[in-house]
């Protein structure tokens, strides 16, 4: 009987499936919209204080490597945590819920998947260059007495270069993806 | 420092003669149901569904601060939902490339070899499967239909053109008709 639906009764069948709504009332969201306002700010302090932590691992090298080279390495990776933590102040400073009036779901929709795509497009400018200036000079200083210069680059090179070669292809496939994604809604709403 | 949500400290100012606690009062009164089914159609988890539709519900009750009463209540509560519920969905990235449009799934073949699965499963799973494969904006339109509304509706909800929305239409009874025709592959 199930398997000889017609459209029409499918809407009846979706209709009348059984469902229990959940009832909430406007004091219980006043408590949920709290708790998650505290939910996101925890998170995002975690992160910070994961970031603290390691820019203090950096500062503990300042003792063990104490050349000039390793000094201007070491500072260059600070600001490197820095600017990242600037980079989150501001990305947390964005609404975690849209407070425009409501949008059309096309729009909605484009907005979060061009949200998305542009983190996909920039996220190594904000988040992966920043840290190889840094670490190059650090494991240049390091490598060059032993090495000598020509292996010192190949290797420093190998090494800063190889997350950019895995992880660069992959964000552009992501933010190529959503491209099409927000290209076929742009040929949605044209009449 | 950071400017997360405005979360509603006070109680509600009044929106016209009717005040945001009461317009979602009404909301919920009217289409609960509805909003349940369509958390239903975007999360197949039932853990994930519910808190989906916890975060619909707040979602609707935040939103009727800025309702002016310019759409109508159920064409607000519609595109609030739809508007998590596609959020959501971007969310889950993992599931999200898997997703297939209506245009897609139209041209994969119904396969004999899913029949003994298929039997074991009621109507309404199969129509669940088909509507948790498609893209966001695909499954509020096939949503929309089965919930009875109009072309019209549907456009103003999505911002669909109407000529997209009645094409969209069209798919959607053909697929069904196609998975669950009398004798089809699934009816065995």
């Amino acid at each position: 009987m199930a398997d000889e639906l017609d459209p029409n009764e499918m809407q009846n069948l979706w209709r009348n499936q059984p469902v229990e709504p959940i009832r909430m009332s406007a004091e219980d969201l006043r408590r949920k919209a709290q708790r998650f306002e505290a939910q996101l700010r925890r998170g995002f302090r975690g992160l910070v204080i994961l970031m603290i932590l390691a820019a203090a691992g950096w500062v503990a090298l300042l003792f063990l490597f104490p050349s000039t080279v390793h000094r201007i390495a070491i500072t260059l990776t600070l600001a490197a945590y820095l600017y990242c933590l600037w980079q989150l102040y501001k990305r947390g400073s964005v609404r975690k819920v849209p407070t425009d009036p409501v949008s059309a779901t096309c729009a909605a929709y484009r907005q979060e998947l061009v949200r998305h795509r542009d983190f996909s497009s920039s996220a190594w400018k904000q988040f992966m260059l920043p840290f190889v200036p840094g670490p190059a000079v650090f494991l240049m200083g390091s490598l060059v007495p032993e090495q000598g210069l020509v292996k010192a680059v190949v290797l420093t090179t190998a090494l800063i270069v190889s997350p950019f070669v895995f992880g660069m292809p992959l964000l552009k496939k992501g933010a190529r993806k959503l491209q099409r994604e927000i290209d076929a809604l742009d040929a949605l709403r044209r009449p | 420092m950071i400017d997360y949500l405005s979360v509603r400290q006070k109680v509600a100012e009044p929106v016209g003669n009717t005040s945001p606690d009461e317009l979602y009062e009404e909301a919920v009164a009217s289409y609960g149901a509805a909003l349940e089914r369509l958390a239903r159609a975007y999360e197949s988890d039932p853990d994930k569904r519910r808190d989906l539709l916890q975060e619909i519900h707040l979602a609707l009750w935040r939103s009727f601060e800025r309702f002016a009463h310019r759409s109508s209540l159920r064409t607000w509560v519609y595109q609030v939902a739809h508007n998590t519920a596609a959020s959501h969905v971007v969310r889950q990235r993992r599931v999200h490339a898997g997703l297939v449009s209506l245009e897609e799934i139209e041209s994969v073949p119904v396969r004999d070899d899913s029949v003994s699965a298929a039997e074991r499963s009621t109507a309404l799973d199969r129509l669940l499967q088909v509507i948790q494969r498609l893209k966001p904006i695909d499954r509020q339109v096939i949503l929309s239909y089965l919930e009875g509304m109009d072309a019209g509706l549907i456009g103003e909800i999505t911002g669909m053109s109407p000529a997209n929305v009645a094409m969209k239409i069209h798919r959607i009874k053909n697929i069904l008709t196609r998975r669950f025709q009398k004798g089809g592959p699934h009816g065995g």
